[in-house]
């Protein structure tokens, strides 16, 4: 048996507390029916099976990291011989078995009592998804450097959100676009993709421990992810227009850029690397950021181009957004640097709010449009001075970063001189 | 016939935290059974080094090989094959003694079939059978070690490497430690052990590897310290004297303290007893002439003020050249 289960189910289902959950939900099922009749049966196991396993165990599922932190046995965890799967899958479930031994008889006792297969079919989900994002979130933090346990909180709330029904917008989604072309029902559609997305928190969760024990990644799970963001994203384009596919690919590959730039661990020795021309460990903004390059190529120069001159979306205007990602991606490294990861990823939304949004407002406001160039991929087309400046800003922008960002890993990298006497 | 790889082997090792060097091109090796010392002032690397061992940081470059295996490529495999007892000892508080032990050896890869067993024997050898149904948090700090040390040998490491396993604890706990360490090592089991207090760390290692910001700055056999020798005068000028022998070969840098002399001597035996000989044959007044093996301790300051002072000129050095 896995030996991280074991030892959480060791911890979670003492004899104790085996006998106490059946009997609460016992009780309170028992309250319910007595007092409100059969008929709420089915509403009182759906919401206590929410509470106990989205709003408690998703806590749980919080803390399974960072509490062995706090009590100072993650790094005897490190320094054994588990693997990432093991420890993982043994977080995620064993920190969590004694929710799901309360959620388990909830969904028994909502489909014994007439509720809908679906809806016991969700609770599960949104139990695992709140379980698997949560854990995610956790391993985020602690690979930005949060290590306080008060940081639990933080995906505590990350995993309650992602079990709070995130099946439901994607369906919607679907139902008013569709998905390819595909006549999917909607909520089969959300819990479809619902499932998928836990599958693929329990792949980061992997991943993220896999970086914690520092064994060499073999699985190219990044890339496998930033394909499946690009292919699933493309298909709510797909009704849209010609290039609908290619545009929803890029905005989602945008967005998975800027969002893992600011979220992943960030080791000067990494970037040292890359500067260095050894592209064994790419970081995974960087992965993500040379795919949506690919994508923002193919609007532009692919046989399926997005619209010129005069559209919103026009065919440079991908390109002009790439430039800006990778001026902001060395501005989060910048601001990492010198504050820390956690600390720098925060400084730099402060930053992002600055210059994606008061400033141009500023600028706006005082009638200077045209230095929105500065601040934003706009839409140009044509080889005209407002497309060189268009392109050309970001460019520069991006270039400086750069550039100081390496004088500053090198210079962090120095050998100390020897300790005067 | 090839010799056999050396239990801890690390090859220009280089790392630092965001900003600050802490190991700058570390190199050494540890031979099976040998217990080295670890020493340094705070902030030296020791505990880095030990870290990057046990695969819990991962080394900027350098090469880093515990029992043959390459810590960095196969880091699983090189921790089955370690055990690492840090400062703090890592202990679940609410699982038993037993469990503990148990969860350390699953999570270390020991076999079902001889887990039991291992369980039993550690916590024999520890003394901890009467113990182990009870919580680590109802035990005493000396106890609570002895269970962590037992979580990092339940599966039969080749290398232990132990982060100031002393601290912390009582004379009669501090002398047990010391008794595990020699027997471990008797068993063939390579420690590399850090702490503060040289003198017990003399007790039973058997080599020493000196640490300051981040470089070596002294590796050998404890046994084989500097010798020394110690001469007093009943009369006459120890300054002639001293001028004199620190003329002569393999007499090293004679330092006179009122009518001691004290000198390193790179000669055997025979050597010595001839140099004495002929002192007294030419009328030297020797109240007293003994060799005296520098302490870890003596042997560490030495090397340290060396070290600094090297660094020093080098500070020097480069601040003339940049003006």
């Amino acid at each position: 048996m896995n030996p991280e289960l074991l030892r959480n189910i060791w911890l979670e289902i003492t004899p104790q507390r085996l006998a106490a959950m059946p009997a609460v939900l016992f009780l309170l099922f028992g309250v319910v029916w007595l007092s409100e009749g059969v008929g709420e049966l089915p509403d009182a196991a759906w919401w206590t099976g929410i509470a106990i396993g989205v709003v408690w165990g998703a806590r749980q599922a919080a803390g399974a990291v960072m509490g062995e932190v706090a009590a100072r046995t993650w790094d005897a965890q490190r320094a054994s011989a588990l693997g990432p799967a093991q420890m993982a899958l043994g977080k995620l479930f064993g920190a969590t078995a004694y929710a799901w031994y309360g959620v388990a008889p909830c969904i028994a006792v909502l489909l014994a009592t007439g509720g809908a297969p679906a809806d016991a079919a969700t609770l599960a989900l949104r139990t695992a998804l709140s379980h698997g994002a949560a854990l995610f979130a956790s391993l985020v933090i602690l690979g930005l450097g949060g290590r306080a346990l008060v940081l639990t909180s933080l995906p505590h709330l990350l995993g309650m959100l992602a079990g709070a029904g995130i099946e439901y917008p994607l369906a919607a989604v679907s139902d008013a676009t569709g998905w390819y072309g595909l006549a999917l029902e909607g909520t089969a559609f959300g819990l479809l993709s619902g499932l998928l997305l836990w599958a693929w928190s329990v792949v980061g969760c992997t991943a993220l421990i896999a970086r914690e024990l520092n064994v060499p990644r073999r699985a190219p799970a990044w890339p496998a992810f930033i394909l499946f963001v690009a292919a699933y994203a493309a298909g709510f384009g797909s009704g849209d227009s010609e290039h609908g596919p290619l545009r929803a690919a890029f905005l989602a590959l945008g967005l998975l850029t800027a969002t893992t730039a600011l979220v992943e661990p960030k080791s000067r020795v990494e970037i040292a690397r890359l500067l260095a021309g050894r592209l064994g460990e790419i970081p995974p903004s960087i992965q993500a950021l040379a795919a949506t390059s690919v994508v923002a190529v193919l609007l532009g120069f692919g046989p399926v181009q997005a619209p010129s001159y005069g559209s919103d979306f026009t065919t440079l205007l991908p390109v002009a957004g790439v430039l800006f990602l990778a001026r902001d991606i060395a501005l989060i490294r910048l601001l990492s640097l010198r504050r820390g990861g956690l600390r720098g990823a925060i400084a730099a939304v402060v930053w992002f709010a600055v210059l994606y949004g008061m400033l141009p407002v500023l600028l706006a406001s005082a009638g200077a449009e045209m230095l929105l160039v500065l601040f934003y991929p706009v839409p140009v087309e044509g080889a005209d001075v407002a497309t060189a400046l268009a392109l050309g800003a970001p460019a520069a922008q991006a270039a400086i970063l750069w550039a100081l960002l390496a004088r500053a890993v090198r210079q962090g990298l120095a050998p100390a001189a020897p300790r005067p006497a | 016939m090839s010799e056999p790889a050396p239990a801890i082997s690390v090859a220009d090792l280089h790392f630092s935290y965001d900003g600050t060097v802490a190991l700058a091109g570390v190199s050494f090796a540890a031979g099976t059974g040998t217990v080295t010392a670890l020493v340094g002032p705070n902030g030296a690397g020791k505990t880095t080094l030990m870290r990057c061992i046990a695969g819990l940081e991962p080394p900027e470059r350098g090469a880093l090989a515990v029992a043959g295996i390459d810590v960095v490529a196969e880091p699983r495999a090189a921790r089955a094959r370690t055990g690492f007892l840090q400062d703090f000892f890592g202990l679940y508080d609410r699982l038993s003694v037993r469990r503990c032990l148990d969860y350390a050896a699953r999570a270390r890869l020991v076999p079902e079939a001889e887990r039991d067993l291992r369980v039993a024997e550690v916590a024999s050898s520890l003394g901890l059978t009467e113990l182990l149904e009870r919580t680590p948090s109802a035990l005493s700090r000396g106890q609570r070690q002895r269970v962590a040390i037992g979580t990092a040998i339940v599966h039969g490491p080749d290398v232990l490497i132990l982060d100031e396993p002393a601290a912390g604890l009582d004379p009669e706990a501090r002398a047990e430690l010391a008794s595990l360490i020699r027997a471990l090592a008797a068993k063939g089991v390579t420690l590399l052990v850090s702490s503060h207090i040289l003198a017990e760390l003399e007790d039973y290692s058997t080599d020493v590897l000196m640490l300051e910001a981040g470089q070596v700055i002294g590796h050998g056999p404890v046994g084989r310290a500097e010798r020394q020798i110690a001469l007093t005068l009943a009369g006459g000028d120890p300054a002639s004297l001293a001028a004199r022998l620190s003329a002569e070969e393999g007499i090293g840098a004679v330092t006179t303290t009122g009518q001691e002399l004290s000198f390193a001597f790179a000669g055997d035996e025979a050597a010595q007893a001839a140099l004495l000989a002929r002192l007294v044959r030419e009328g030297v007044p020797v109240a007293t002439f003994a060799e005296r093996r520098s302490s870890m301790q003596e042997l560490y300051l030495s090397r340290l003020r060396e070290a600094r002072g090297q660094g020093a000129d080098q500070s020097a050095d480069q601040g003339g050249a940049a003006a």
